[in-house]
């Protein structure tokens, strides 16, 4: 294997944060015209994180960023694991579109790892540095000590599945949305990344990092008549403030990416998209296998039915996997990104989700 | 001022029809056996390119980095003497 570049890669995601700044003004650049064009005022700027927060630690992986629970109701902690490639703010993303603000409402002490750039180290990154290093790190310093609830969005989920089934005693219940565990039931993804047509070690060797826009451009590559709906879209809405708010948050959000660590993509495209090694229980993190039966976590696993991302089947391979005797399987008409951005989901999906943690949560 | 199209209807209905039929050709393209193949050609010559270039760069530095190290390492001889 060959390691060229380990020094250039710092210099790579600063590149990258650069690019995310450029694509955010873009954004808004956009929305305005068409605001313009409509004999309308532009909308203000978007920043990203909509609610208050402070970062209580900072590790060479990720930040650890709390948001306070407010209310009478004192719920405990949530920890919350977003994918390594996504900014954990789409959780976050306007105030009235924020999963976040809605666990504080309720009286939830949510703490978020917000990822880290990889830099140089990113090509010797592995699995057991996120799941037994700043994940459980997380959780201790969130419970102190206490279980925590722990919520896994996409990629961020599989990371919790895992970290949950390697520590059981840290986690109060598990909360899933749109997760990949049975891979090779994953779509599309599963099929472009088949061993005869993707060569992870070689992108690995090329880039050290696999950049987020070429990551990007596989996600684009899904949809490509998306990107000209989007611009239609964005016309016949232009008229509507709140509608374009929130396509210049979900759009800046889009284009504000983290490299994957070069290391852990290796093990991620090799063991789990070809060889779907974590439903078969031969996934090694560190020298262990993960045994998807040590997770007894209490388990609400969020599918999304129109999610070209992580298809259905491959997040409900895990319910007949697990060792919980509490598990709950909810399927909701929305995409992947719908989960946590769209109105519709949270007037009628979150409730129910919010309420299942209740329950299942300190008062 | 609005700069709606002159039959917006008509226009949003020809182009619904059109993003629905571009999806459905995308997504067979996209599972074709042949469009793979190429896109892993083409993704594995860029690849192949992207470490060549990698390597160049580095061969390049290294080179770079040496010489600016004996300069260097001579300055200070010389000043030491």
């Amino acid at each position: 294997m060959m390691h060229l570049h380990h020094e250039w890669l710092g210099a790579a995601d600063a590149l990258d944060s650069l690019v995310a700044l450029g694509a955010r003004l873009r954004v808004h650049a956009q929305a305005a015209l068409a605001r313009l064009s409509r004999g309308e005022a532009p909308v203000g700027f978007v920043p990203g994180p909509a609610t208050a927060h402070e970062v209580v630690g900072d590790g060479p992986l990720a930040r650890l960023v709390r948001y306070r629970g407010r209310g009478p109701a004192q719920r405990g902690a949530v920890v919350v694991v977003a994918s390594l490639i996504n900014r954990y703010y789409v959780l976050d993303l306007l105030p009235e579109l924020s999963v976040i603000d809605k666990l504080c409402g309720r009286g939830f002490d949510v703490y978020v790892l917000d990822w880290n750039a990889p830099g140089a180290d990113g090509p010797e990154r592995r699995f057991d540095d996120y799941i037994d290093g700043a994940i459980a790190g997380a959780a201790r310093q969130a419970g102190g000590g206490a279980p925590v609830g722990v919520l896994g969005y996409c990629m961020g989920g599989t990371l919790a599945a895992m970290f949950a089934a390697r520590h059981p005693g840290l986690v109060r219940w598990l909360t899933l949305l749109g997760t990949p565990i049975d891979f090779h039931a994953s779509g599309r993804l599963a099929e472009w990344t088949r061993p005869q047509w993707f060569d992870a070690d070689l992108l690995v060797d090329a880039y050290g990092n696999m950049p987020p826009w070429l990551m990007q451009s596989g996600f684009k590559l899904l949809n490509p008549v998306d990107a000209l709906s989007k611009l239609m879209r964005l016309h016949q809405t232009a008229g509507d403030e709140q509608a374009i708010r929130q396509f210049v948050a979900l759009e800046s959000w889009l284009e504000d990416n983290r490299a994957f660590p070069g290391g852990v993509y290796r093990d991620y495209i090799r063991g789990l998209y070809q060889d779907n090694a974590l439903i078969r229980g031969e996934f090694r993190v560190g020298d262990q296998p993960i045994d998807l039966k040590r997770l007894v976590a209490p388990l609400l696993n969020v599918v999304a039915l129109r999610d070209h991302i992580c298809a259905p089947p491959a997040s409900r391979g895990l319910m007949n996997h697990v060792g919980s005797d509490d598990k709950r399987l909810l399927e909701f008409d929305t995409g992947h990104i719908g989960l946590t951005t769209s109105r519709r989901a949270h007037e009628r999906m979150w409730p129910t989700v919010i309420s299942w943690m209740e329950d299942r949560s300190a008062t | 001022m609005r700069a709606d199209l002159p039959d917006a209807g008509a226009f949003q209905r020809l182009f619904a029809v059109w993003e629905k039929s571009a999806s459905a050709m995308a997504d067979g393209a996209s599972r074709n056996a042949r469009v793979l193949e190429l896109g892993a050609a083409v993704m594995r010559a860029h690849l192949l390119w992207a470490r060549a270039m990698q390597a160049s760069l580095e061969a390049w530095t290294c080179a770079y980095r040496s010489t600016m190290e004996a300069a260097t390492e001579a300055a200070t001889e010389a000043i030491d003497q």
